[in-house]
């Protein structure tokens, strides 16, 4: 009922326009059966018309008044009925809510995890060594399946013993929670997740530092001066892009070391985690922290 | 409210020089009152109601053809007149209006609110006088 009545308000502008041309026709018609030619007929029908072009403009106008009037009508009988029905409401909006937002965070995930590729230069050469799909683990119950870690001998020896394999890089299993603060400043120590790794560690995934430099082969010898590399996401967030950063000392555990470059925006190391590292150091820096060292390697 | 009388006055009631002296404005709201009525004896096209409005005034009404159509819109959208496609006594396409029953009901009541203002109107002015 209500529909029927609504469409058969609608009419079309050319609908309208054939009805203005009949009505001239038909009054020329007239004026000639008083005695006028054809010309003065039409004519005279025209001036006894008025403005053509304005009584279509008149007729749109009107047309979309009325369309607006009844979406106006049609929201405001909607909003009653949403006040009407509380509890229904409610449930709709907090349906609609929950699956916006559960949608827009799988989305980000997926977005993230299988859409965009890896922020490394050739992600179809890279692999992983190590028995099954356990990576990284340290402790806990595996189900059955093994984990592999790898110490830093073995590594070396594997390394060096397979020219096939252009560049093999290592990796700690784990992230360690350290408290570093800069320098010569006032700020307190705070914590980050750091992780040790092999010096051609970022030359493996073929990256190119934000700022400053990675690390070269002798950062990985025993005695050498401590470095690190920080990541973009702490060097912007915690440090505001400073330039300065680079180049300039930190303090982990009380021991010195020197920030010699920022890893680029979207490279988060490795393994995909929620805690990603703010800083990794070479190997060799490990002993020197005076931890036990083992390592896991790609 | 006087400004969209002028604009109306001119609209409705387009007047040459020579017409000035026998040829009326229409009021403003009194095109609506004048369709229906014409329509009460039958369906009519608008070039027909048109026409009918000025013989019956006996050509004092001039009604600008043009602003006829608003106005049948205006009435047909208020489910007063309803309209369909036919074919004329001279056998053209027009577009045919037809009074609605609500229609039948809006004139009566127009006319009656018409009458009673008119009659009012004529008792404050008072029997005709010559004075130009």
């Amino acid at each position: 009922m209500f529909w029927r009545k609504r469409t058969s308000r609608k009419r079309s502008g050319a609908d309208f326009s054939a009805e203005l041309r009949s009505h001239l026709e038909l009054e020329a018609e007239r004026m000639r059966a008083e005695g006028m030619s054809e010309d003065e007929a039409y004519a005279r029908a025209r001036r006894t018309f008025g403005n053509v072009t304005r009584s279509e403009q008149r007729f749109y106008e009107s047309r979309r008044a009325l369309w607006l009037d009844q979406l106006a009508q049609d929201s405001r009988h909607a909003v009653r009925q949403f006040w009407h029905n509380k509890a229904f409401t409610l449930i709709v909006v907090a349906t609609l809510a929950l699956g916006i937002g559960v949608n827009t965070a799988i989305f980000t995930l997926v977005d993230a995890v299988m859409f965009n590729t890896l922020p490394v230069s050739r992600p179809d050469e890279l692999y992983r060594l190590g028995a099954g799909d356990n990576c990284c683990m340290m402790t806990g119950y595996q189900a059955g399946q093994d984990f592999a870690l790898f110490s830093y001998d073995l590594y070396k020896t594997l390394r060096d013993g397979t020219p096939e394999i252009a560049s093999m890089a290592a990796f700690q299993p784990w992230l360690e929670t350290q408290s570093i603060r800069r320098a010569g400043t006032a700020e307190l120590a705070q914590p980050f997740m750091t992780e040790h790794v092999s010096s051609n560690y970022f030359e493996l995934f073929g990256i190119r530092p934000a700022a400053g430099n990675f690390f070269s082969p002798s950062n990985e010898l025993r005695g050498s001066a401590p470095v690190a590399v920080m990541s973009y996401r702490a060097w912007r967030s915690r440090y505001g892009s400073d330039p300065g950063v680079v180049g300039s000392n930190f303090l982990m555990a009380g021991k010195p070391f020197t920030v010699v470059g920022i890893a680029p925006p979207a490279f988060y190391g490795e393994t995909l985690r929620e805690d990603p590292p703010d800083f990794w150091f070479p190997v060799a820096t490990h002993q020197l922290f005076d931890r036990a060292a083992r390592f896991g390697f790609t | 409210m006087l400004r969209r009388n002028d604009r109306r006055g001119h609209t409705l009631g387009k007047m040459s020089t020579r017409d000035k002296k026998s040829r009326v404005a229409l009021l403003q709201g009194t095109l609506d009152l004048l369709i229906l009525r014409t329509l009460r004896f039958g369906r009519q096209h608008g070039q027909g109601i048109a026409r009918a409005i000025q013989e019956q005034s006996e050509d004092v009404l001039l009604v600008e053809h043009g602003a006829l159509y608003p106005a049948l819109q205006r009435l047909e959208a208020q489910g007063w007149i309803t309209a369909e496609w036919g074919i004329s006594s001279n056998n053209r396409k027009a577009r045919f209006y037809t009074l609605s029953k609500q229609g039948r009901k809006q004139l009566v009541e127009e006319a009656n609110r018409w009458r009673t203002l008119a009659n009012a109107i004529g008792r404050i002015l008072g029997p005709e006088t010559q004075e130009s």
